[in-house]
């Protein structure tokens, strides 16, 4: 208890609530437009946080993050194209009530359910992490080694249909993070005569350039698009309580697969809300009338989205695994700010992840108010033509990674690893796990030559059932994992033949 | 371009690249096996390893897909882009944030294709100062400057 009283103390206070404020219309906007999602929101904002204190820094960032799932609504309500992957399903019964004219009532159904989403994720985050985390504390560096294995399937995941790729990518991360100075033995690895990489690739540089500038060279070099037309009237219009008691079940469901599927890694927030719809399609009151714009296919879809948010959190603080790009992100943003994330996060840090928690809670509400009242003005900003708005975004990309150490260096790291993003994306090539192997590779490398230390060099000792158990069913779970994935990349590739 | 074609020439590059770090791993830095017998390219060693069979595979499986066409892509707009990101940099460093960012900005707005008689003045003027307003005395991080201002 005192541990939430210390932490209303700091989100309470003017810097971390401006932060909310800025993020939640940050990602709002972000989010709307389509095609730029949650992980390019928070790259662009990332370099930001250095200013900034622990508190206020992360508050940002998770303000962005809830907001820009959110946002993603707006924009598959109102023009039939989600903003992010993570609304497609609300497409199915929010663009057809704006054909009906009931845009108002649409953007009405969905921020609430947005909202019940996000709080009960939150809940949920605030509860099972520490659980989770104190089960983890009695990991050594086998078992961590065994977890991070574990982690990386996740890029298996987030790799679906080019497996091959991703684990290359995943590989490509694990490399570039072994730049510059090797912590065990003091000798300066691949920095090639440049002296600033002795110090290693930061990661915001990598980051921005991957996602943020890589997408944009991306974008314009794909189509040039006009802006959409938006077909009806837009505002703001909460249902009767009758009608949302109508629907309760999906909405407990929803929040429910939400969560669930968060904390599971690789999943993501698109999966749970398409599982949530299926769901919804199947066993909700008014199934039969889903996808002709009923309400209850706008709840589901977008209560399951939201609840993701805090689900995804859960492993990403209590052991250290970003379940998918987003959260790689934000444990990137955590690293940067002194604090790792894992097993000691909760003894070491146990006041900024309280913090966190409650930060997460109110950036649900300023998600609420501001998806509320700005229907309009989002509306205004995706008429904005592409060029102008990816132009700005270059800018901001390029300046973010300068804000980062002051160094130009990192501003041509970032333009580097734009045009590597670029051709990534041009190759089919996920950019994921390149974040999630450069996040992870520091903590993979030291458990893994602690480990070997301790067993004396035998590799063969970590899966010992006698000795580590915790670590062998990891390791199976990782082999489990990875056996179904290359079985279903395999059926997948047969399929279209047959 | 298939993708076949594509995927083989990625994969070449990326065999390329794993020759190129083998041959850098080589080097007398990298020599001796430090503490507990583990140099400092144990770790990099397994990853090449790996990098190597993928991208094997990766070649192989770009056989699968040879005649499915790669997505379009107007490389002009990309070649364009990277040049005058490449070129807005480097002129960061030598005029400052604001007047570099206006420069690009003037020039990759209408190249783009959008060119508002009002709109793109103001974004292109606007943008930048307000960027660098919030930057410098917001947030309190220097931005590079020009060599005929102090702190613009």
């Amino acid at each position: 208890m005192d541990l939430i009283t210390n932490a209303l103390g700091l989100v309470l206070q003017p810097a971390p609530l401006i932060a909310i404020l800025i993020g939640t219309v940050f990602g709002l906007i972000v989010g709307a437009l389509p095609g730029l999602g949650s992980v390019l929101a928070i790259s662009i904002a990332l370099p930001f946080t250095f200013s900034m204190d622990k508190v206020s820094g992360i508050s940002l960032l998770l303000a962005i993050y809830c907001s820009s799932v959110y946002g993603g609504s707006l924009s598959a309500i109102l023009i039939n194209t989600p903003g992010t992957p993570q609304s497609a399903a609300t497409v199915l019964d929010g663009f057809p009530m704006t054909q009906q004219g009931k845009a108002d009532e649409a953007l009405g159904w969905a921020t609430m359910a947005s909202l019940i989403g996000g709080i009960f994720s939150a809940v949920v985050l605030m509860f099972a992490a520490p659980q989770l985390a104190r089960m983890a504390l009695k990991f050594g560096p086998i078992e961590t080694f065994a977890l991070i294995c574990l982690a990386l399937t996740c890029i298996t995941t987030v790799s679906r249909g080019t497996m091959i790729k991703g684990l290359f990518a995943g590989v490509l991360g694990l490399f570039l993070a072994t730049v510059g100075t090797d912590q065990m033995t003091g000798a300066v690895r691949f920095d090639f005569g440049v002296f600033e990489l002795t110090g290693g690739l930061s990661l915001v540089p990598v980051l921005v350039g991957l996602f943020a500038l890589g997408e944009v060279f991306s974008r314009l070099a794909e189509r040039i698009t006009t802006p959409p037309e938006i077909m009806s009237k837009v505002g703001y219009k909460l249902a009767p309580l009758k009608e949302w008691l109508l629907r309760w079940r999906t909405i407990v469901k929803s929040a429910i697969i939400g969560t669930f599927i968060g904390i599971l890694p690789g999943t993501g927030a698109a999966t749970a809300s398409f599982v949530s719809y299926a769901e919804a399609k199947r066993s909700g009151r008014f199934k039969e009338k889903l996808g002709t714009g009923e309400p209850e296919g706008v709840i589901a879809s977008e209560t399951a989205n939201n609840a993701v948010t805090g689900g995804a959190l859960v492993p990403t603080l209590a052991i250290g695994i970003p379940g998918d790009p987003v959260t790689a992100v934000m444990m990137g943003a955590l690293i940067m700010q002194g604090i790792q994330p894992g097993v000691r996060l909760f003894q070491d840090n146990a006041d900024v992840v309280y913090a966190a928690f409650v930060a997460l809670f109110i950036a649900n509400f300023a998600m609420y108010a501001f998806g509320a009242g700005s229907a309009r003005i989002i509306t205004r900003i995706l008429k904005l033509p592409e060029p102008l708005l990816l132009s700005l975004v270059m800018v901001l990309s390029i300046v973010g990674s300068y804000g980062v150490s002051g160094k130009l260096f990192d501003v041509w790291v970032t333009f580097i690893a734009g045009i590597f993003g670029f051709i990534f994306r041009y190759c089919n090539v996920p950019t994921a796990p390149v974040v999630i192997g450069l996040v992870l590779g520091p903590i993979f490398e030291e458990n893994l030559r602690q480990g070997l230390i301790l067993t004396d060099n035998n590799f063969g000792a970590f899966f010992s059932m006698g000795e580590h158990p915790i670590a062998l069913v990891l390791f199976i779970i990782t082999a489990l994992t990875l056996a179904w994935s290359a079985w279903s990349e395999i059926r997948s590739v047969r399929q279209p033949a047959a | 371009m298939s993708k076949g074609l594509r995927d083989v020439l990625f994969s070449l590059a990326m065999l390329l690249a794993a020759g190129a770090l083998w041959l850098e791993m080589q080097k007398p830095q990298y020599e001796g096996s430090g503490p507990f017998g583990f140099g400092p390219i144990f770790f990099p060693q397994i990853l090449l390893t790996l990098w190597v069979i993928l991208a094997v595979l990766m070649l192989i499986r770009a056989f699968a897909v040879w005649r499915e066409p790669a997505p379009d892509m107007a490389w002009w707009v990309f070649i364009g882009l990277a040049v005058a990101t490449g070129l807005y940099i480097y002129l960061m460093g030598q005029i400052g944030f604001a007047l570099s960012s206006i420069v690009f900005l003037a020039v990759v707005i209408p190249a783009l294709g959008y060119r508002h008689p009002i709109v793109v003045p103001l974004a292109v003027v606007l943008f930048p100062l307000i960027t660098w307003y919030a930057f410098v005395y917001l947030l309190g991080i220097p931005l590079p400057t020009s060599p005929w201002f102090a702190r613009f």
